[in-house]
């Protein structure tokens, strides 16, 4: 019989669910929410951007100082001043994203291939120099060159990273175009996270499809909210895919966790959670974020 | 019913089978089933809408019960669970007509399942716009596949269909839903601001205007000088005259407190920034 592939989850929902424009968690919001999340089984919460300013670090350092299985990891953009900002807050993880397409590379930032692994082997060194676990994230992965996207895999595992996340930043993966990916980019030998996004209505099962196809790990957020469309969302991903993966958290920690989240996000937004119904997105009953 | 000749559209909209219109007005449900037309989709309407809609039916592009040489195939999302192109494939070795797929259950999964069998070659299958039913979702297919080159399609219809549905249903379609949400082109995050700047397409799947939208920049906790930038500019004032660095520090500060920074509170920063505008 075969035995079901294993992930867990790191929820975002406090760093890229809040980039949903308009949205602001106060602090007493983020830390009931971290709590909630540790209590529910994730593994791990993506828990803000440091460089953002003092008021991400405090937060940051409470959120440190009270969780207890779960880890807190800062997500920093390719940058030494970031990874400086993310080790005054000692998170369990320090996170780099990195820009992966010559879409972002050249036309946004008007850089190389030979600046971006440059960069990277400096930022992961200078998090490791500290003793810091490091996780690479490749930002617009669906978009990227895969011989560059293994170069970089390449760096990130010789300079010491535990992990590897492949970001379908503008959300158009397809699960067959998910499972090509994971499969091309397991040669790199790091373990494999997948981050997707919700523009074409995919998110859940496209992630789905990265861990039948040897993805580890999955980024979610609460509700799936996030910009755009939004992100996978955790309880869904949960339940859609337990049937055929073995998830943690299980169902049961996902619906506890769901309830628990329905009333810290929403009251912090003003509105009970109990008069929300789901949207059209699932077409049954359950809180949906507005 | 119906005779036809040309090629199947890939998707059928089965929207207003979904939906119960027995309320609804009829100029509603005209107009929606106008805007399915527009998209470029077959429409399968049921019979007891037929009368409303005959002065207006369009026969070639309106399936409505059995329909002669098309044959129709339902299953539910579990098929997720199995090895569901190998199905797909071996279904259309050994199907000798075209067939409109029908998935039922979860929405997203349906969605992914309906995209596969597109993929593999499947020649129409069913979808309805979001909430009208436990089906595929239209428009992230429609998308999908004008993205793919599938030019008979229109996206920019996408947000006459989604209005004329939430006037037959009386239900809102969510901000953030998938392609109709109306707030899914809304951006503030520094970065992606300053990215969709100099490439629209960086942090975006396709262009607003692709599916009748607009980006609009949302000014808030996460804003960049770049979209102050640009905010001041859509004003027809010169950033330039001002200290960015601080007006974008005060909107994240009030960002922080208040959530977004409106119209108002914007002007008011500004003046704060330079009385003398």
């Amino acid at each position: 019989m075969n035995r079901k592939p294993s992930v867990s989850l790191t929820d975002t929902t406090l760093r890229d669910g809040q980039q949903r424009p308009g949205l602001c968690f106060p602090p007493e919001t983020k830390l009931r929410l971290l709590r909630a999340l540790d209590a529910g089984g994730v593994a791990i919460a993506d828990a803000g951007i440091p460089a953002a300013g003092s008021h991400v670090k405090d937060v940051m350092r409470r959120m440190m100082a009270e969780r207890k299985r779960i880890r807190v990891s800062a997500w920093n953009r390719m940058r030494e001043s970031d990874i400086r900002d993310a080790m005054e807050v000692e998170p369990d993880i320090i996170h780099i994203s990195v820009p992966a397409s010559d879409r972002l590379i050249t036309r946004v930032l008007s850089k190389s291939h030979a600046w971006v692994e440059a960069s990277l082997v400096r930022c992961i060194g200078l998090a490791r120099e500290h003793g810091y676990t490091v996780t690479v994230g490749l930002q617009d992965a669906s978009r990227a060159d895969i011989p560059f996207m293994l170069r970089l895999a390449a760096i990130s595992k010789a300079q010491g990273a535990d992990m590897l996340k492949l970001a379908d930043t503008v959300g158009t993966l397809t699960p067959w175009q998910a499972r090509t990916l994971i499969r091309s980019m397991a040669q790199g030998g790091l373990p494999l996270g997948i981050h997707t996004h919700n523009d074409l209505g995919m998110a859940v099962p496209v992630a789905i499809e990265a861990v039948r196809a040897g993805a580890a790990h999955v980024d979610v957020t609460c509700f799936g909210i996030g910009e755009r469309a939004g992100n996978c969302d955790l309880f869904s991903f949960v339940e859609c895919g337990s049937p055929v993966l073995s998830v943690t958290p299980a169902l049961w920690q996902a619906e506890d966790l769901n309830k628990n989240a329905a009333d810290i996000l929403f009251s912090a937004i003003g509105i009970h959670s109990g008069t929300q119904t789901e949207g059209a997105n699932r077409g049954q009953a359950q809180p949906s974020f507005p | 019913m119906l005779k036809r000749k040309a090629p199947l559209p890939r998707l059928t909209d089965v929207t207003l089978t979904a939906t119960q219109t027995e309320t609804a007005a009829p100029d509603a449900v005209l107009r929606l089933y106008q805007a399915l037309l527009a998209i470029g989709l077959m429409v399968q309407v049921p019979a007891r809408l037929l009368p409303l809609l005959t002065a207006h039916l369009v026969p070639e592009r309106t399936l409505c019960g059995d329909e002669a040489g098309l044959r129709h195939h339902t299953i539910d999302t579990t098929l997720f669970y199995q090895a569901y192109e190998a199905q797909f494939s071996q279904f259309l070795r050994q199907s000798g007509q075209p067939t409109v797929l029908h998935v039922k259950g979860d929405p997203q999964l349906a969605t992914a399942l309906t995209a596969s069998w597109l993929h593999l070659g499947g020649a129409s299958a069913a979808a309805c716009l979001p909430g009208a039913g436990r089906c595929a979702a239209l428009a992230p297919l429609v998308m999908l596949l004008f993205l793919q080159g599938e030019t008979a399609l229109n996206p920019r219809a996408l947000p006459e269909a989604a209005d004329a549905w939430e006037a037959v249903s009386g239900i809102p379609i969510p901000a953030h839903q998938p392609v109709p949400g109306k707030n899914i082109f809304d951006v503030s995050s520094g970065v992606h601001v300053d990215g969709l700047i100099k490439d629209s397409l960086s942090y975006e799947p396709f262009p607003p205007e692709a599916v009748g939208r607009e980006r609009r920049i949302v000014l808030d906790q996460h804003s960049g000088q770049s979209a102050v930038a640009a905010r001041l500019r859509a004003l027809q004032l010169d950033p330039g005259t001002l200290d960015l660095q601080a007006l974008t520090q005060r909107i994240r500060e009030q960002g922080r407190t208040c959530g977004t920074v409106d119209e108002a509170a914007f002007a008011a920063l500004i003046r704060q920034a330079q009385p003398s505008l």
